[in-house]
């Protein structure tokens, strides 16, 4: 009896335990199950929409290239430099690379995929004589025109700084791949997301130095360390850590895993860029696109992985080079390479890309472009969606274009050495734009001296009275009622300007009495171009300057055929853009495309015109422009080397404000301005001041300008005449030259000075 | 314009009337044979200089040359026919194909290269791959009349006859030397205008067609 009272005492307090036990599990399981639901949720959440930041790349506009043009082999291996191409050690040749040899270049150029086409990667040998191309060979045989591929000239960074190329798998080449696995994970294939042994291999090491030494990490558990969580060395942090490799396992299949992880990966710096993902290192250490990775070049990256600075090819090259030996020893063990791989990728030197593009490349430019694009687009998806943004940029002469003025207003100053007296903290400056007229490409776009001192980009935003540089414009509304011959009077004679007279007066005080229409518009002279712009009637020229983009408040007074108003050096260039451009007005282009990381275009702008005058009228301003050059203000330009065939203007204001001067060929226009900022005087006139850095830029891009004659269109008939009185020449006349006529304008008197009836 | 009054000196009645045979047999042999010389075409100056006095160039040049009459290449009476435009061309003197020597500059055949290209996409009807390497055609030659009209086709497919015709009438500058390739042009032109209401002006570019 007493037994069985003990017996029934016990029943009932085990049971309560077992209960709170049970309780206590079923509360842990579902804590685990939502924990676990929780981490599925994030996980899910981040992965399936945008994975990362990736900024906006801006790309220069492809550079053609065909058999004719009269660069030399130095000049093609510049740009090959600037696009960050190695000279070869050893042959084959590998993407990215090239020789040189007697009077030739082989190249192995890089595939590029713009929207909707490919450049595609094949060797190439540039010929050369005497200063040209003369022949372009592929395997195939002759190739009649090829581009080189864009350069990248910016990109538009969000507040994280990452800079990342996104790769697929399939881009990523196996030796890669090999490399990356057998030294961070060799079971990566075979665990579920986590290595016991590798975590018991850890624990152990951890144990025996009594604090966290040793990860056992996988990839997957990398992955999570690096995508979601902030770096930290604990337990908790590795279990959180385990748990969520888990669910990844569990949701996502290891090649997607993988791919993940390779775009992910931090690599290393550019200044206070970081470099994420092996798409953009293999650009950035080596100069190639991933694909194109060779085994020395993946295991180095692969090596990489475990401590991106320490083993950094740049700063550590020893470190670097024996961490690849360890990568590729372990991928021998693995049975991943074969021994004379091993030995062929050991013994390879380190051949790093030369150094990137300057950090800040064609920065007036880029801001041009990025102003643009922040009507379009957020913030947000500029600096994260990953856009790809290709330009209307040539790298090459937007290099030559700042060097022009950098030097050029140095040369300035010493020559005059009170422009650098008065200008403490506010110095000389400059603008140069370079234009295509015949599409509206905006190839060079510089908006002062230097952009770290000065990011104001006076090219777009500096209101300047242009002055003598406006006057083609006077002359071309004039046509319609006169002729390049036509009698003009160069007399000082008063206006009244606001009710108050004004007298203009020529640059040297001087006055011709009588000058026919193209010498006053060669010669730059006031008084008659002003005595011109009255009897055509000035407010008939306002219309004409409107229709060629003036777009400032023009009051209808003497003044303004002296260009006493204002404008942007940009819608002087679109004015002058119209004269190249046969009378059509072209859309000034600079922005081409925007493309999205899956390829589709979003945007995408096409050459532009719009007939606003005559062809003829603007070969017959031309054709005098040309004696500007010639025999006019613009002589300079013979003395400074130039010597092909261009028209060209300069410009002074009214106490020497401001110097410009505007050249065209047939198919390059450039404008420069120099002036300084608070509009006190240069004491320069344009041939002093802006017609010198505009010499030296175009001397520096010889290359690139295509040196031919401006046709003459229909509609424009030619006659000699007599170069004493303008007037049909007949055989006496003793100095007779060719001139221009509108064909509905052609003068029918012949010289009375010289037996003309 | 200048205005020129000759007057004769008051003389003797006999004197009066040598003078004024002196005077007018001066006049005579002065005088060009043509008043009027037109030149219909874009001309580019040869790559050898000096040119022949009688040709029309590019370049005036800054010697003395005597007075010569070229020969006109058209008819007066041509130019006086009304014309919408300012380019209106004169006709040619005779089917050409094309400036011989623009067939050999490495631009231009660099530029047909694209050009090429690009009308194999207009073929299968596909202006959008056409339109950018047209445009990267007249930027590497900006005097190739042909791209700047294949440049106008794919406008026209994109039912942008406003733009086209930009481009046509470039086109038309340009092609004056080739009989084919402007009557090409004219009913390119005549398509547009009718597409723009204008059936005056399509007209007109049709009866210059049929001039070619």
């Amino acid at each position: 009896m007493a037994k069985s009272r003990k017996t029934k005492k016990k029943k009932p307090r085990n049971f309560f335990w077992w209960k709170l036990t049970a309780l206590a599990l079923l509360v842990l399981a579902l804590f685990a199950a939502g924990f676990f639901f929780y981490l599925y949720v994030e996980v899910q959440e981040r992965f399936a929409t945008r994975k990362w930041s990736v900024p906006a790349r801006v790309f220069s506009a492809a550079a053609p290239i065909y058999p004719g043009l009269a660069f030399s082999l130095p000049d093609i291996k510049s740009m090959l430099d600037l696009r960050r191409y190695q000279e070869a050690v050893r042959e084959p040749l590998h993407a990215g690379e090239y020789k040189v040899g007697q009077n030739n270049l082989l190249v192995h150029l890089r595939e590029f995929r713009f929207p909707g086409r490919t450049i595609p990667q094949r060797q190439v040998r540039f010929s050369f004589a005497k200063d040209t191309l003369v022949k372009i060979e592929g395997d195939k045989g002759g190739i009649p025109f090829l581009e080189l591929e864009p350069v990248e000239i910016a990109r538009l960074f969000g507040p994280e700084r990452e800079s990342r190329l996104l790769i697929s798998l399939k881009q990523a080449p196996p030796v890669l791949v090999n490399a990356v696995v057998a030294i961070e994970d060799h079971r990566f294939y075979e665990h579920p997301g986590l290595d016991w042994w590798g975590i018991v291999r850890a624990l152990w090491a951890d144990l025996l130095a009594r604090r966290v030494v040793q990860g056992g990490s996988t990839i997957t558990q990398q992955l999570v360390k690096n995508y979601f969580l902030e770096p930290e060395r604990s337990i908790k942090r590795k279990l959180l850590e385990a748990s969520m490799a888990l669910v990844i396992e569990a949701n996502y299949s290891k090649d997607e895993i993988l791919e993940m992880y390779l775009n992910e990966i931090y690599l290393g710096q550019r200044g206070s860029v970081a470099i994420h993902g092996m798409g953009e290192a293999a650009r950035y250490y080596f100069g190639r696109n991933v694909e194109d990775l060779t085994l020395a070049e993946a295991a180095a990256l692969a090596g990489m992985l475990r401590a991106p600075n320490l083993y950094s090819p740049i700063k550590n090259p020893e470190a670097a080079k024996e961490r690849r030996n360890t990568v590729l020893k372990r991928m021998l063990d693995l049975d991943q390479i074969s021994p004379a791989d091993y030995q062929r990728a050991c013994a390879a030197p380190l051949s790093l890309a030369r150094g990137g593009t300057p950090t800040k490349f064609a920065p007036y430019f880029v801001d041009y472009v990025r102003q643009q694009l922040q009507e379009l687009y957020s913030p947000h998806d500029l600096e994260s969606a990953g856009l790809s943004i290709y330009t209307t940029l040539a790298p090459e002469l937007s290099l030559a274009a700042e060097k022009a003025i950098r030097d050029g207003l140095k040369e300035l100053e010493e020559r005059y050495p009170k422009l650098k007296a008065d200008a403490a903290d506010n110095p000389l400056q400059a603008a140069l734009i370079a234009v295509q007229p015949k599409t509206g490409a905006v190839l060079s776009l510089v908006g002062g001296r230097d952009y770290a001192e000065s990011s104001f980009n006076r090219a777009l935003y500096a209101q300047r009275q242009p002055g003598s540089a406006i006057k083609p414009f006077v002359y071309l509304r004039a046509l319609d009622e006169y002729t390049p011959t036509s009698w003009l009077p160069d007399e000082p004679r008063s206006y009244s300007v606001g009710g108050k007279p004004w007298t203009p007066k020529n640059y040297n005080g001087r006055y011709q009495g009588q000058v026919t229409f193209r010498t006053a518009l060669e010669q730059s002279l006031n008084a008659a171009t002003v005595s011109l712009a009255m009897a055509v009637g000035v407010d008939k020229i306002i219309p004409t300057l409107r229709s060629l983009g003036v777009t400032s408040p023009l009051k209808p007074y003497p003044s303004l055929a002296l260009g006493a108003f204002e404008v942007t050096p940009m819608e002087l260039t679109g004015a002058y853009a119209t004269l190249d451009n046969d009378g059509q007005k072209p859309h000034l282009l600079s922005l081409k495309e925007v493309v999205t990381e899956a390829g589709e275009k979003q945007q995408q702008r096409h050459v532009e015109m719009v007939s606003v005058t005559s062809a003829a009228k603007c070969f017959i301003i031309t054709n005098i422009l040309e004696g500007v050059v010639e025999e006019g203000t613009a002589t300079i330009l013979k003395t400074l080397g130039v010597d092909f065939p261009c028209a060209g203007k300069t410009g002074t204001t009214s106490d020497y404000r401001d110097s410009w001067f505007v050249g065209y060929t047939t198919d390059l226009l450039v404008l420069v301005w120099v002036g300084f900022d608070d509009n006190r005087s240069t004491h320069l006139s344009g041939a002093q001041g802006a017609a010198r850095i505009w010499a030296r830029f175009v001397n520096n891009i010889r290359p690139w300008i295509n040196a031919q004659s401006f046709r003459v269109p229909p509609g424009v008939v030619e006659r000699y005449v007599c170069a004493e009185t303008g007037m049909l020449a007949t055989q006496s006349c003793p100095a007779k030259k060719l001139e221009y006529f509108l064909a509905d304008k052609v003068p029918s008197a012949y010289c009375t000075a010289h037996g003309g009836n | 314009m200048v205005t020129v009054n000759i007057s004769a000196d008051r003389a003797p009645c006999v004197s009066k009337w040598i003078l004024l045979l002196g005077v007018s047999a001066s006049l005579f042999a002065c005088a060009p044979a043509k008043p009027v010389y037109i030149p219909p075409q874009w001309q580019t100056p040869p790559k050898t200089a000096p040119a022949e006095a009688v040709k029309p160039e590019v370049q005036p040049p800054r010697v003395e040359q005597p007075i010569v009459t070229p020969p006109p290449l058209i008819k007066e009476q041509d130019l006086s026919e009304s014309a919408p435009t300012a380019t209106t061309p004169a006709t040619s003197a005779g089917p050409t194909s094309g400036t011989p020597s623009r067939a050999t500059e490495p631009q231009y055949l660099a530029s047909m290269h694209l050009v090429d290209q690009a009308k194999a996409s207009l073929a299968a009807g596909d202006p959008d791959n056409a339109i950018p390497p047209l445009e990267q055609a007249i930027q590497v030659d900006v005097y190739n009349g042909q791209a700047f009209f294949e440049l106008a086709r794919a406008w026209k497919m994109k039912d942008s006859p406003e733009k086209a015709l930009e481009f046509a009438n470039k086109a038309e500058m340009l092609l004056q030397d080739n009989r084919a390739d402007l009557k090409r042009v004219y009913q390119l032109k005549a398509e547009l205008y009718r597409e723009l209401d204008d059936p005056a002006k399509a007209e007109y570019f049709l009866q210059q067609a049929s001039r070619l």
